[in-house]
């Protein structure tokens, strides 16, 4: 008996130091998908959920979402505002990306958004954040082109794809924007979705169009998708894409080379204060098209299609960082924090002006290009 | 835990003891008595006879007289239908109606020696064998104007033949195997191990079915103190009857409440001679097939004779299979409705989407679900148990229909449910020999993790292992290594070694430990 009494004592104690054990049934909650925050005309937050409609048996028409609105002052009061309209509570778990709108992410920042989603218990860590380039973010979600039942889960699937395979888009999880929101000498850059039209219809669907770079916590600019392949290539996040580039001495047709492995390096020099950036990529690459008639064993013509590449991708990353530098005044590569990270005290020493620094740092930018193989098994 | 060994019962025990003194009287009342003997008349004896199995019609009395010499009157009895009439017939009723030859002073002894053809043939003066003997399917002669009575083995009843038992069948290897009878069960044992060191001791138990058993051992691998508590707790039993070996089982076992077994059990000799073989003690039990081993290890539990009979890789997977099945059969609905009602962050999107949109429409929350759908799996499998197989398939077809596919459509039971409870009904077949533990802690899990999570099944999974942890046998740890691990002694574990790396005997159970002597190298 007091054996029996002890055991259950025990057990009772270890009760508290697990973490959720409250029964919720699958079918009393509202399985949340993804959320955009756009602002209201009356200043609030207008919060739209799209949640997964679980009417219809999956098994014959496949899963489907419908749209919940709701408005409020801050966004738990919008997503507690919401619940009025449902039948059981909204449920976070499982959500994948949350659109932020433009406006809010250029007149209010990032900060809220940040702060709630770290402090909500529900909402994944590796959630990813996406900004609208449409009029407001709910636009996205509203789209009726849908491959795997919600548009939430086709733009995360978009995001997890293409990193891959076209460089354009990258993944934004929460946790590492969050990071280098805190961290010194880097800014926070997210993708960016838009509706692209369909050629020959109205229809219009979810593609991805480039980056969103921030100033602080606010919306600075947008960079292409082409621009975003440069600047990933220097945040080290791109593990793929083409290089298209013309050549005319060698083909008429443009020459195509797919990106395996891209290493790039950053280092700095401080000339009494006097800091000069460098910057190193090195390309693996094949050919992926390369329509012509020349000798493919003929070094010249490679060396040629090397040295216009690497011409190519070092133009582009100067525009791109000059674009970063003076108009959108953004520290997107974090060469700040590569000086936080490497030299704490000049850090302290420059950090008060480092954004007028910033703005007229000298960059060297040198780019070499591998060509790895040429794709063909022998020349017939 | 209760243990049927501790002297706390004492007081009860003394009533037990004192209601049983009375019927022995009552008994004695009747002329059965353990040292009675037979009186020196005939007719006396004769009347005594009949008046202890009055009322017994298939006792049969035969009047015998002497053709040369008319006052030599014998009279035999048997119980009708378990003797030979053929044998009784040509060696013993013929020798004595037609022998000429004068019997000597003691009519015993040269009647045996002299006359009789049978086999087997017993002098006794105690009612005690004599009424054994009857009851057995000896036949009993009564000789004039002597205390003494023959008792002649005649014994023929129906018997089984030596078939495969049906619920150890196997693929390749031996296929006898036990039937009723003691003695034949003993039979297919001594062919397979012909030494000397083979030691069967008979013993009976039961007071009025008074069972022949047989305690059967390998002398020298034998670990005597197992032996010895055995002994010991066999000579404890004090019950009426005994129809089954799993009687001795739950009177002798360690833990008395834990659903785990604690002695193996087998209807194959081939089985049991490879327990004996591994110091194991086998007790036989007259009119049942199942033979019991001690001590039991866990592992028995996922071993099969099939293991040892083909190639090892092929048997090492299928035990680790079997050890698999047995951990998926007691977590599968415990952990299911773990995920589904408490950890939805664990479940991918998509499959929590595909359970989501199962589950609306469904009456009943989860976990009250699966503990109907775990009932139900029961009652089929228990009803098609004792069906005839006919009846059965039409029992698994009611089963699958009804259950599998018009409750899912009528939205009575989520589908997920039933792949979920399939799952554990069909792993659940991979350890027939865990079938009773498997059901209470499926249930046990089932019940930690409704109520707390993840965190209440590995709560109801820690209480399990110790408890597991904690079971003997005879003695001996059944999950437990004792002392220092030794790679030796866990290659008949998880997977089943080759044969020429079984060097050793298990330690467990075997006194001497030697099994092969150290084979030459060999190219691995």
């Amino acid at each position: 008996m007091k054996r029996c009494l002890c055991a259950l004592l025990a057990a009772c104690l270890m009760l508290p130091l697990a973490g959720c054990w409250n029964y919720r049934g699958l079918n009393e909650m509202t399985i949340v998908a993804g959320m955009a925050i756009d602002e209201a005309d009356d200043g609030q937050y207008l919060m739209t959920f799209e949640v997964m409609d679980l009417s219809q048996p999956t098994k014959t028409e496949g899963p489907n979402s419908n749209l919940v609105f709701a408005k409020g002052g801050s966004i738990l009061e919008a997503i507690r505002n919401a619940k009025r309209q449902l039948a059981s509570k909204l449920y976070f778990g499982n959500m994948q990306i949350m659109v932020i709108s433009h406006q809010v992410a250029e007149r209010e920042g990032l900060d809220a958004v940040l702060d709630f989603a770290l402090r909500d218990s529900e909402m994944r860590e590796t959630m990813e954040l996406v900004v609208s380039r449409e009029e407001t973010a709910r636009a996205i979600l509203s789209n009726d082109e849908k491959i795997s039942g919600a548009v939430s889960y086709d733009i995360s699937r978009i995001i997890r794809e293409d990193a891959k395979v076209t460089g354009s888009v990258f993944s934004a999880q929460f946790y590492r924007i969050y990071d280098d929101s805190r961290t010194p000498g880097i800014n926070v850059v997210l993708p960016v979705f838009y509706l692209a039209p369909e050629p020959d219809s109205d229809k219009k669907h979810v593609e991805a169009y480039g980056c969103a770079v921030f100033k602080g916590s606010l919306l600075a600019g947008f960079f292409s998708a082409e621009e975003t392949k440069y600047l990933l290539m220097v945040n080290g996040l791109l593990t793929g894409g083409v290089l298209t580039f013309y050549v005319p001495e060698i083909t008429k047709n443009n020459i195509t080379l797919e990106i395996k492995k891209v290493d790039s390096s950053m280092s700095y020099e401080n000339n009494d204060g006097k800091i000069a950036m460098k910057l190193s990529v090195k390309i693996n690459a094949y050919f992926a098209e390369f329509p012509h008639n020349k000798n493919e064993g003929n070094h010249p013509v490679l060396d040629q299609v090397e040295r216009s590449a690497e011409n190519l991708v070092r133009e582009e990353l100067q525009s791109v960082i000059k674009k970063l530098q003076t108009q959108y005044q953004s520290d997107a590569l974090g060469m700040g924090r590569l000086i936080y990270r490497t030299n704490l005290p000049l850090w302290r020493q420059i950090s008060g002006r480092w954004n007028e620094m910033y703005q007229t740092l000298p960059v060297d930018v040198t780019v070499k290009i591998h060509l790895a193989n040429t794709a063909m098994v022998r020349e017939s | 835990m209760w243990n049927p060994f501790r002297p706390k019962q004492e007081e009860k025990q003394k009533r037990i003891d004192e209601a049983l003194s009375r019927s022995t009287e009552r008994s004695k009342a009747t002329g059965q008595s353990q040292e009675e003997v037979l009186s020196p008349s005939m007719e006396e004896n004769c009347r005594r006879f009949e008046e202890l199995f009055r009322d017994n019609d298939t006792i049969i009395c035969r009047k015998i007289q002497n053709a040369c010499y008319p006052w030599l009157e014998y009279r035999l009895y048997y119980s009708d239908g378990m003797v030979n009439t053929s044998l009784l017939h040509d060696g013993v009723l013929r020798p004595l109606v037609e022998s000429n030859e004068k019997p000597g002073r003691d009519l015993a002894e040269s009647l045996s020696k002299q006359i009789l053809t049978a086999s087997d043939v017993q002098i006794s003066e105690k009612w005690k064998d004599v009424c054994d003997g009857v009851t057995y399917g000896d036949a009993i002669l009564f000789l004039p104007h002597s205390s003494r009575a023959l008792i002649l083995s005649a014994k023929n009843f129906q018997l089984r033949g030596v078939d495969e038992p049906e619920n150890e069948r196997i693929l390749s290897g031996p296929r006898e195997g036990f039937n009723e009878s003691l003695l034949n069960n003993l039979t297919l044992i001594r062919r397979r191990l012909r030494t000397h060191d083979l030691k069967l001791k008979f013993r009976t138990f039961g007071r009025r079915t008074q069972t022949k058993a047989c305690v059967c051992y390998l002398d020298s691998l034998v670990n005597k103190n197992i032996l010895k508590l055995l002994e010991d707790r066999l000579n404890n039993i004090d019950i009426d009857g005994v129809l089954d070996t799993n009687y001795l089982s739950e009177l002798t076992r360690d833990s008395a409440l834990s659903p785990f077994r604690s002695t193996g059990y087998t209807e194959r000799p081939d089985v049991v001679a490879a327990k004996l073989l591994e110091g194991r003690i086998a007790i036989f039990l007259d009119g049942t097939p199942v033979v019991l081993t001690v001590p039991y290890l866990f592992i028995e539990n996922f071993q099969s004779s099939e293991d040892y009979y083909l190639n090892f890789f092929y048997t090492s997977f299928s035990r680790m299979l079997r050890i698999l099945g047995f951990f998926m059969t007691i977590t599968v609905p415990g952990f299911y409705i773990a995920i589904v009602a408490f950890h939805h962050e664990m479940l991918p999107t998509p499959l929590l989407i595909n359970i989501a949109s199962e589950r609306t429409g469904v009456p009943l929350p989860a976990a009250a679900e699966a503990f109907i759908m775990l009932i139900v799996f029961d009652i089929l499998r228990e009803t098609g148990v004792r069906m005839p197989s006919n009846v059965g398939q039409a029992l698994s077809i009611v089963g699958a229909l009804v259950i599998g596919q018009a409750a899912v459509e009528a939205r009575l039971v989520a589908a997920p449910m039933i792949i979920i409870v399939g799952i554990t009904g069909i792993t659940a077949l991979l350890v027939p020999r865990m079938s009773a533990p498997i059901i209470f802690v499926r249930i046990f899990i089932l019940i930690g993790a409704s109520v707390f999570g993840l965190f209440g099944m590995m709560l109801t999974l820690c209480t399990l292992f110790i408890h597991m942890l904690n079971l003997d046998s005879f003695g001996v740890s059944q999950l437990t290594p004792s002392g220092k691990l030794q790679f030796q002694q866990i290659k008949d574990m998880a997977i089943r070694a080759p044969w020429w790396k079984m060097i050793q005997l298990p330690k467990r159970t075997a006194w001497s430990t030697i099994r092969q002597k150290t084979p030459p190298r060999r190219k691995e």
